[in-house]
């Protein structure tokens, strides 16, 4: 897998250095933004450095929050092939989400926009394409996520994590299951490898041989973003398969997020200036990944659309359009801040979140306690018992 | 939860010290997590068994009825009664042994020994699932096919759900918890630690899963206490599917695997086994009784009773190495070393999760039963006592 480098190390104690122009710079993003261009391998490794922690102290409920995440996951499984209504019918282009008219105005009828000489089926194939790209890209990381929480069960050395941590294993297979099938019997397939910024992330965390690392980049960033992007095709789509996949999925990332916010909340209380600036720095790192990856790269390069031209163009959409790109971040921001991240040392991240244009969202809900409202699994339930 | 003897740690741990950290045993792991790009799902088998395992999950906190009064002395009493195996046994042997440390002890004495050698039991137990736990974390992070991850995805479930059941009820009913027997401990580290990821199938799936299969038969073949038996019977389906994980992923690589390295495997189940024949000696038990493992170590693996317990812990393994082709492959070199050991009479032994004592099978009306991984391949046939037991 190609991997990227979006901060050089030297840069990041700088001062003076220019972090928003780094972070908003196209030429940068494009020149990191390769698409994986390694789409024959089937297999892909990564080195595991970190020890496995067997614990002799097995006090379930030791960790009061840790232990009601684990009784509330028990009784929230649901299974891929029965609870989704694989019977109905997918017309492709339904799946689409209706644009938003602003968006796809400054696209559309822009003459310096890469896609302004776009046509009307163009226009639908950006659609499909952009949709298969999507959820190829939440497959593979929920692969990612499938593979750090396993890690997690081995490296975590608490009883009550380790127990939770194995729910989640299985959800993350489940969720793995359910987006491959749908591409497979749906969309006619996957068509996109996992995508650079994405890979390179995964491929981070499960080399760090420092447990709290996956946990940060796995549970905070990566859940943290893909509950809010699920949460957007939710909320667009009109699929009704699709639309129940998604809501059942966030059901458990919402538990799994606030796995990332207790077990870290924990932890960061303990760690000096020093190491909570490492973990500040990861997660601008992650954040600017994230936030790289979804200019959807693969797809321009697919359909044509020169990379570097959109990378720009996208960048300088003014800030009133960028709702979908600031959404993005509605969940890792205020969580940040809940685990003392945003304001350690200097605030040194809540400088790089207003560089990037996503600080408004630090005092949005936290996701520690939420999960018990966004569980639609048991709601459903609920309903049918009645 | 008291523990007998503070646990000792290998000290690996940099900040030591702590009361925190002697609670906790590092082992390095070096090895490749693989992803895989092939998300077709093509081996039937996995498949089959993934859909049983998703419909067969059980809940520790429902399923199980901890308002269950045990008291340990009498399950112990009721227990030699109804058997007619007396308490203490195989240990108790040793009263015939000239000179043996136990010569003179009593009745109640051999009540006190067998209370805390079924803790110690149940405490292996404990840890073993534990070491299962982190072992199937890591085979889901190492195995390349797809298929696999999505079964051994709900194993991870099992095992944390085994290692939860088996610390309440230590916790709740029983008097103490024993550390880890080094022998389980030192195979479990070295099936960590090896970075080829079918010998954490075959030590951890094969070998180690399939003596507690065995062990968990024997115990629910004698034990008369309700909870127990239910919480064993319950195990016991969700095992009998994992060493049909570990049959069915195996086969499919030592069908193409050379002739040296199959000869390393067969080497790697000998080994394993023999450093599971040495943990039946519970040197964790003994110096709580002020016996020296030594006097235990010259007297008691020689002593019948002890073989023939010794011999039913393997009445399941030495099955599934045959099914793995591992028995006779280089001129049977396992199958000697099995007959060395005396248990190459189970080769054709069938079923996986049943119950057992010292003679055997056991009639148990509702203990899962027949078992065969190779019907997998066709139709169906996990037993789920579980949900079974539920519609009565």
């Amino acid at each position: 897998m190609t991997t990227t480098e979006p901060l050089p190390d030297e840069h990041v104690r700088d001062a003076a250095f220019d972090f928003r122009s780094y972070a908003n710079d196209p030429d940068r993003i494009a020149d990191f933004s390769r698409s994986n261009d390694d789409v024959n391998s089937l297999i892909s490794v990564v080195e595991d450095n970190a020890d496995a922690i067997f614990t002799w102290r097995y006090d379930k409920g030791e960790r009061a929050a840790l232990d009601k995440l684990y009784e509330k996951a028990k009784t929230s499984q649901w299974n891929g092939q029965t609870d989704l209504d694989w019977s109905i019918d997918v017309d492709p282009y339904a799946v689409l989400a209706p644009a938003d008219p602003a968006e796809v105005a400054y696209f559309a009828d822009n003459p310096d926009s890469p896609l302004h000489k776009l046509n009307e089926d163009e226009w639908l194939e950006v659609g499909l394409e952009s949709m298969n790209w999507s959820l190829s890209q939440f497959m593979h990381g929920e692969q990612g996520a499938l593979l750090c929480t396993a890690k997690i069960v081995e490296t975590v050395p608490w009883i009550d994590a380790k127990y939770y941590a194995a729910t989640q294993v299985v959800d993350e297979a489940r969720h793995v299951e359910v987006f491959a099938q749908y591409l497979d019997q749906k969309l006619g397939g996957v068509k996109y490898p996992v995508n650079t910024h994405l890979g390179a992330l995964l491929d981070d965390i499960l080399e760090d041989s420092r447990w709290d690392m996956t946990y940060l980049g796995m549970q905070i960033m990566v859940e943290g973003l893909a509950l809010a992007a699920f949460g957007f095709m939710h909320q667009t789509t009109e699929e009704p398969l699709l639309k129940k996949l998604l809501r059942y999925v966030m059901s458990d990332e919402a538990r799994h997020v606030a796995f990332g916010v207790l077990s870290l909340q924990e932890v960061y209380q303990e760690l000096t200036v020093a190491e909570l600036r490492d973990r500040q720095e990861f997660t601008f790192e992650a954040a600017l990944r994230m936030r790289d990856r979804f200019m959807r790269q693969e797809v321009w390069e697919r359909m044509g659309v020169p990379v570097k031209d959109m990378v720009k163009f996208s960048l300088e959409m003014p800030d009133e359009l960028r709702l979908f790109q600031k959404m993005l971040f509605s969940k890792i921001v205020p969580n940040c801040k809940k685990l003392g991240l945003l304001d350690a040392g200097d605030g040194w991240l809540r400088d790089r979140f207003t560089d990037i244009g996503v600080i408004e969202f630090e005092d949005w809900v936290d996701t520690g306690e939420e999960y018990a409202d966004l569980d639609e699994v048991a709601k459903d339930r609920e309903l049918a018992e009645n | 939860m008291t523990i007998t003897d503070p646990p000792v740690t290998d000290s690996q741990s940099e900040d030591g010290g702590t009361a925190f950290d002697q609670l906790i045993d590092r082992v390095r792991a070096e090895f490749d997590t693989q992803f895989t790009w092939d998300y077709g799902r093509g081996r039937d088998g996995l498949n089959r068994l993934y859909e049983k395992a998703k419909r067969s999950q059980w809940n520790v906190s429902d399923d199980l009825d901890w308002s269950t009064d045990v008291d340990p002395e009498r399950m112990i009493r009721l227990q030699a009664e109804v058997t007619g195996v007396p308490a203490g046994f195989p240990a108790r042997s040793l009263l015939d042994v000239e000179g043996s440390p136990v010569a003179s002890w009593n009745d109640d004495e051999w009540v006190d020994f067998a209370v805390h050698s079924q803790c110690a039991s149940l405490s292996q137990f404990l840890h073993g699932e534990q070491g299962a736990l982190l072992c199937t974390a890591r085979l889901v992070e190492a195995v390349p096919w797809i298929e696999a991850k999505y079964y051994g995805s709900t194993q991870v479930v099992d095992e944390a759900r085994h290692v939860e059941a088996f610390a309440r009820y230590l916790d709740e009913k029983m008097p103490t918890t024993y550390p880890i027997n080094e022998n389980l401990k030192s195979l479990l580290d070295t099936v960590l630690t090896d970075d080829r990821w079918d010998l954490v199938y075959l030590g951890m799936q094969v070998v180690i899963e399939g003596l507690a299969l065995a062990a968990f038969g024997m115990m629910l073949g004698t034990t008369q206490e309700p909870l127990l038996k239910q919480m064993l019977r319950y195990v016991m389906a969700d095992e009998a599917r994992h060493v049909a994980f570990g049959i069915l992923s195996l086969r499919e690589i030592y069908d193409d695997l050379p002739a040296d390295e199959f000869r390393l495997r067969q080497e790697f189940a000998y080994e394993a086994c023999d450093r599971m024949r040495r943990r039946t000696l519970n040197a964790e038990l003994w110096p709580h009784f002020g016996i020296d493992n030594a006097d235990i170590e010259a007297a008691l693996p020689g002593r019948e009773a002890q073989q023939r317990f010794q011999h039913i812990l393997f009445s399941k393994i030495v099955p599934n190495c045959k099914k793995l082709g591992l028995l006779d492959h280089r001129d049977g070199w396992l199958r000697e070393r099995f007959q060395e050991m005396n248990i190459i009479q189970f080769e054709d032994w069938e079923n996986t999760a049943e119950a057992l004592n010292l003679e055997g099978r056991v009639e148990d009306s509702e203990a899962p039963t027949s078992f065969d991984p190779d019907a997998l391949e066709g139709v169906e046939v996990i037993d789920d006592p579980i949900h079974a037991s539920r519609t009565d």
